[in-house]
């Protein structure tokens, strides 16, 4: 490694949660605040890193960008290459500003064993970032994996209620069960190709029945992280039993890496088996979106109440990936990126209520309104961006997704739009219930409105949002080349 | 000229009675001892066979060793005499069975039924050279034993280390309330002061 | 005079076992220096006579010829196998410093024993011949049963040390006589001669008597390796040795034993390939499926062992299926990586004593590591590291030895066993994350107060840590030598 490559701003990226992950194992445990000033500041270098990538990033190319390639296994075939392009920056930023929220919000709710709270969430940061950048099949699948651990231990460890322990397990073989699945694929594929790389993939013609077998090998491992209907639920229970970081992190990002990975893989690899199966993700998107919507309707935990209407975003975006066109992928880039932002920031108005009156579920909470105004005004504004209100990016993710599927199937769009209309249905009726209303003092006896630390990451979260919603041609002029030359490999 | 036939049938008889003793007496011991016998008398027939290397390894190694070890437990279980009311003849359909089963064996190895040796069909050449250059059995075993598969020689003498060390590994206590005598501190005792004289009245 | 070259380390072994038995003998019956207990001395004299074994093995350079009247050969698989057992040796000396002085094995001989068991193992890499196979297996047997029942005031290991001498002495017996059929039917002991007699064989008429003398044989080499089925005795030997002799039968001689089964079966069994592939493949698949579900039942740390080592020999057999270098190569990368991880999580269960009031006792069953998070954090973490690897997570090492093999069966197409071996894998995981929750996730009422482990043991238990964790770095370091080490298998 020459020392010119270490200035590539995506090696930075990677490699300072690194090197903070190494601080941090040196620093005594009993000093707590230190720890985390330390934790706060790599993650908030590595945000820096990664916008310089946006910033250096060209936007009138498709080719991969900040690319670099290490000789991990030459006499095999197999080596470790990095490189981003259009689609992927915008999911390494995405996750260097969310592991900022998540240590500022882990602040003073996390109460032990806190330095190896922080070492995980750096862990997880920096396999998260791999996911995003490596070019190799071989490494998205050990990176796609080893983001278990961490979050197996963020679950089981600092969970909140008893059943974290079987929630961490059903997260964790859930998960795993579908990716041992594709791991047989991968290996095919390298005996047949003979190597992983993605790019000499991507010219290589499968045959269509072999096509079929590895896509199904690769869909039961991405549905299983997306999730798709049916296999969605150990979403409810992680989230439900995750602390307030660890749902953050979890649907912002980890939701992401499935609809990724059928970005990246699974449709340049193998498009007629693609185009072949558009059907079956088109009816299992449109159950999810109902049915998931429906579900919402029933619940009374907050936590599980928003994890169900992460299925039914992520239904939307699966009709987007699957509609194979401009505005269908670009728009559920852009809805993946939303529900990012928008799903974290209501995790983590969950959050602050269940840090001040230690319970989640619905019916204790009313007329916070009249005590929480601050409060309520993010959380209402949250609310409008989850159900899709125009001027939120959710609205334009949800829109572009609409017209591609329009393109393809009227019917389709129909069903789709009834989701909707049962967005607003729960995001509503949700934020009535706790809003307005009167006060159950019989309940709660002290109330009090959002601090300092909750209003600065609430409020970035919030301008992001409008950013999204009113100009989001500053994020899609960036992933246009990358999505027209993904779109042209297929025909 | 007739003594290598008189010798066989010597040694086959006694062979035979003495396994009918061992099946038939009802003290173990004796038993044991008649099946020594066997044994001998075999080793007295592989060496009219000229096989001497294995009718001294089946002295050394039955008779030395198994019929030790058959000994040993006999003694240690304390068996007198085995009280069974079965009659002789208690089993005879599967001994019918079983003795028609090996003599059909047996059969099958005759050609014709010339048990003594009587019929000359071809002549008899005794070669001489070989009768006096030959090397026997021992000798032929030893030259390729301690040459050629010296390796497997030597691993089987460590085979027979491990042997031992695990019996006394296993096995030995060290009593420490057993007397013993050392003879090195007997032989080397000074007699000059064992004994003493003495006047007891004076 | 190549001959005593190529031996040169078990010579020199041999003469200091000859000394030391001497020594030993002769000290510790010397009444005016009291009967002096020679462990400690043997320990250290053990340890240097391996050290420099070692060095001699390490200096010689790798021959390729056939010793001692083609009785043994040398090639590079000796060489490398030579040098991976004597630092095998080295690493459970280590680990077991403090677990003879705690426990009283005051007997030097034992040392005497493990020497001569080093020594077997070395001759049973270089076995060429039928009679050599045979004698050395029966000579490492044999050291075998009295190290399992060593400890004369243990009823248990007295009972262990039993059922291994019969069932093995049964094992060996088959081996005799296999080997007695072979060379009652061809009239050639020696390996090479017998792979030059089969060359083209099968295509005429071949007596099917061969074929059972070669059946007798596989089953007697399963036998002493513990696949199933023939594993019964193992974790009953297992669990009544004594365990810093249960860690000596779990490391040591699967590899030479591995090695002996390559040479036997591709090298001059290979024309028999399509009669042994199948007898390997429902070994295989047996081994996965006992060792899988035995595991499960198990409350004692032993037996879970025993049985999750059952499991491994499994993916061993898995990729002998195919026969070629780079199978070849994946299996002797697992039995490298198997060795480390052993040592490592033997490391941990040799010497973990908890203290109850007036004595301290060993660990035994598996909850007794419950709520071990809270009082060693640091040991909790290797053991999850170790444990994590055992289960196949990437990025450990144990992910990569997996993926290599599951390549090697992927090559023969053999996808159902793959699928197969990867779902009982899945299985598998379960009950080591159980393990893994029990440390971190439970909570005991009383803590358990541990004695600090031995200094030997924990540089042991690092160096397999880093072996473990870092291994995916540079794997090349590790698969060119077993590269290497696979070339004399070829046919």
């Amino acid at each position: 490694m020459l020392n010119l490559e270490f200035l590539n701003p995506l090696i930075l990226t990677s490699l300072t949660p690194l090197v903070g992950l190494l601080i941090l194992f040196v620093i005594p445990a009993t000093k707590e605040s230190f720890c985390r000033l330390v934790a706060l500041n790599t993650a908030c270098i590595t945000f820096l890193f990664s916008l310089i990538l946006w910033i250096q990033f060209d936007s009138h190319t498709s080719l991969f960008q900040f690319s670099a390639t290490f000789d991990w296994f030459p006499s095999a075939n197999l080596y470790y290459t990095l490189g981003i392009d259009g689609i992927s920056m915008f999911f390494i930023l995405l996750t260097t500003l969310l592991t900022i929220i998540c240590i500022l919000v882990s602040w003073s709710s996390v109460k032990f064993l806190i330095k190896e709270y922080l070492i995980c969430f750096l862990l997880l940061e920096f396999f998260l970032i791999q996911v995003f950048s490596v070019l190799d099949l071989l490494w998205f699948y050990i990176f796609f994996e080893s983001v278990l651990i961490p979050m197996f231990l963020i679950v089981g460890i600092w969970g909140s209620r008893e059943r974290k322990i079987r929630a961490a397990y059903q997260f964790f073989l859930y998960t795993l069960v579908g990716s041992l699945l594709m791991l047989i694929a991968l290996l095919t594929i390298y005996f047949q190709v003979g190597s992983t790389d993605l790019q000499i993939l991507w010219h290589y013609n499968f045959t269509e029945i072999k096509q079929i077998i590895f896509w199904l090998a690769f869909f039961s491992s991405f549905a299983v992280k997306i999730p798709m209907i049916p296999f969605h639920i150990w979403l409810p229970e992680a989230h439900a039993e995750a602390p307030t970081a660890g749902s953050v992190i979890l649907a912002g990002i980890l939701l992401k890496m499935g609809g990724y990975g059928f970005l990246r893989f699974s449709i340049p690899l193998f498009p007629e088996a693609c185009i072949y199966f558009t059907p079956l993700i088109f009816t299992l998107s449109i159950i999810a979106i109902l049915y998931a919507s429906l579900t919402t309707l029933r619940q009374v935990d907050l936590k599980k109440i928003i994890a169900y209407s992460s299925v039914s975003h992520m239904g939307f975006v699966t009709i987007g990936i699957f509609s194979l066109n401009l505005h269908g992928i670009e728009g559920s880039i852009l809805l993946m990126l939303s529900h990012g932002l928008v799903s974290s920031a209501l995790f983590l108005c969950i959050g602050i209520l269940y840090d001040r009156h230690k319970t989640r579920i619905l019916k204790y909470y009313s007329g916070l309104m009249q005590v929480m105004p601050l409060f309520g005004i993010f959380f209402l504004f949250f609310t409008f961006a989850n159900l899709g209100f125009p001027g939120t990016s959710s609205f334009i993710g949800e829109l572009l997704v609409l017209i591609g599927a329009f393109q393809l199937n009227r019917i389709l769009t129909f069903f789709a739009s009834i989701g909707m209309i049962l967005g607003a249905a729960y995001s509503i009726w949700l934020f009535n219930r706790i809003s307005f209303g009167t006060l159950k003092t019989q309940y709660f006896s002290f109330f009090q409105d959002i601090s300092r630390r909750e209003f600065w990451i609430l409020l970035p979260l919030t301008l992001l949002i409008l950013w999204m919603g009113i100009y989001p041609i500053s994020f899609l002029s960036e992933m246009h080349f990358s999505v027209l030359s993904l779109i042209e490999q297929l025909f | 000229m007739y003594t290598d036939l008189f010798l066989y049938f010597l040694f086959s008889s006694f062979a035979l009675l003495a396994s009918l003793m061992v099946i038939s007496l009802s003290n173990a011991v004796h038993s044991v001892l008649f099946l020594i016998l066997v044994f001998c008398n075999i080793a007295g027939l592989l060496l009219l066979l000229g096989a001497e290397f294995l009718s001294f390894m089946l002295l050394i190694v039955y008779v030395g060793a198994i019929a030790v070890l058959f000994l040993f437990v006999v003694m240690m279980l304390n068996i007198k005499k085995t009280s069974t009311t079965l009659s002789f003849f208690f089993n005879r359909p599967i001994g019918i069975i079983t003795f028609s089963i090996l003599f059909n064996q047996l059969l099958g190895v005759f050609n014709d039924f010339d048990t003594f040796g009587l019929k000359q069909k071809d002549l008899i050449w005794i070669s001489w050279i070989t009768e006096h250059n030959n090397l026997t059995n021992i000798q032929a075993v030893g030259k390729v034993f301690y040459t050629k598969y010296s390796f497997l020689f030597i691993l089987s003498g460590l085979i027979l280390l491990v042997a031992m060390l695990g019996a006394i590994i296993l096995t030995m206590h060290q009593r420490t309330d057993v007397k013993k005598q050392k003879i090195e501190l007997q032989l080397n005792r000074n007699f000059g002061g064992s004994v003493k004289f003495i006047n007891l009245r004076k | 005079m190549y001959n005593f070259y190529s031996i040169l380390p078990e010579i020199y072994i041999l003469c200091n076992i000859c000394i030391l038995l001497m020594y030993g003998v002769f000290f510790s019956t010397f009444p005016s220096l009291g009967y002096p207990l020679l462990n400690k001395n043997f320990n250290l004299l053990v340890l240097q006579i391996l050290i420099f074994s070692f060095l001699l093995a390490f200096s010689q350079t790798p021959l390729n010829l056939l010793n001692w009247n083609n009785l043994l050969i040398s090639d590079f698989f000796t060489y490398y196998a030579k040098l991976i057992i004597i630092l095998a040796t080295i690493g459970w000396l280590l680990l077991s410093f403090g677990y003879s002085i705690k426990e009283k094995l005051n007997y030097f001989e034992f040392w005497i024993l493990v020497l001569l068991a080093v020594v077997a193992m070395l001759f049973i890499t270089q076995a060429y011949d039928l009679l050599t196979i045979y004698l050395t297996i029966e000579f490492q047997s044999l050291i075998f049963y009295i190290l399992a029942s060593i400890k004369r005031t243990s009823e248990f290991s007295t009972e262990a040390g039993l059922k291994y001498f019969i069932l093995g002495a049964f094992a060996s017996a088959f081996l005799l006589f296999g080997s007695s059929i072979v060379y009652g039917l061809t009239g050639l002991t020696n390996l090479s001669d017998l792979s030059k007699l089969f060359l083209g064989l099968i295509g005429n008429e071949i007596s099917f008597n061969l074929i059972i003398g070669f059946i007798f044989i596989l089953v007697a080499l399963l036998f002493k390796l513990s696949a199933a089925p023939f594993h019964v005795w193992s974790p009953d030997v297992y669990e009544g040795a004594p365990i810093s002799v249960t860690a000596f039968f779990s490391i040591l001689p699967k590899l030479a034993i591995l090695g002996l089964l390559f040479r036997f079966l591709l090298f001059t069994f290979y024309d028999f390939i399509s009669y042994w592939q199948s007898i390997i493949l429902i070994a295989a698949f047996l081994s996965i499926l006992i060792g899988t579900f035995g595991a499960f039942a198990q409350t004692k740390w032993k037996r879970f062992l025993a049985y999750s080592s059952i499991n491994h020999i499994g993916f061993f057999l898995l990729a002998l299926l195919s026969g070629d270098l780079n199978s070849i190569s994946s299996v002797i990368f697992y039995g490298i990586i198997y060795i480390i991880t052993m040592s490592g999580i033997f490391a941990f269960t040799v010497n973990v004593n908890f203290y109850a009031y007036s004595k301290t006792y060993q660990l035994r069953y598996l909850s007794n590591i419950k709520g071990l998070a809270k009082t060693d954090p640091f040991l909790a973490f290797a053991l999850t590291i170790i444990l994590f690897s055992m289960a196949g997570i990437p990025p450990m090492a144990g992910f990569f030895a997996k993926l290599f093999v599951l390549l090697a069966a992927v090559q023969v197409d053999a996808f159902g066993i793959s699928i197969f071996a990867v779902i009982m894998s899945c299985i598998a995981c379960f009950y080591y994350i159980r393990l893994i929750k029990n440390i971190y996730f439970d909570s005991v009422i009383n803590w358990k107060v541990m004695e600090p482990m031995h200094k030997m043991s924990s540089l042991i238990l690092g160096l397999s840590l880093i072996g473990i964790l870092f291994l995916f770095i540079d794997v090349e370091m590790v698969s060119i030598i077993t590269l290497l080490m696979s070339i004399p298998f070829l046919h």
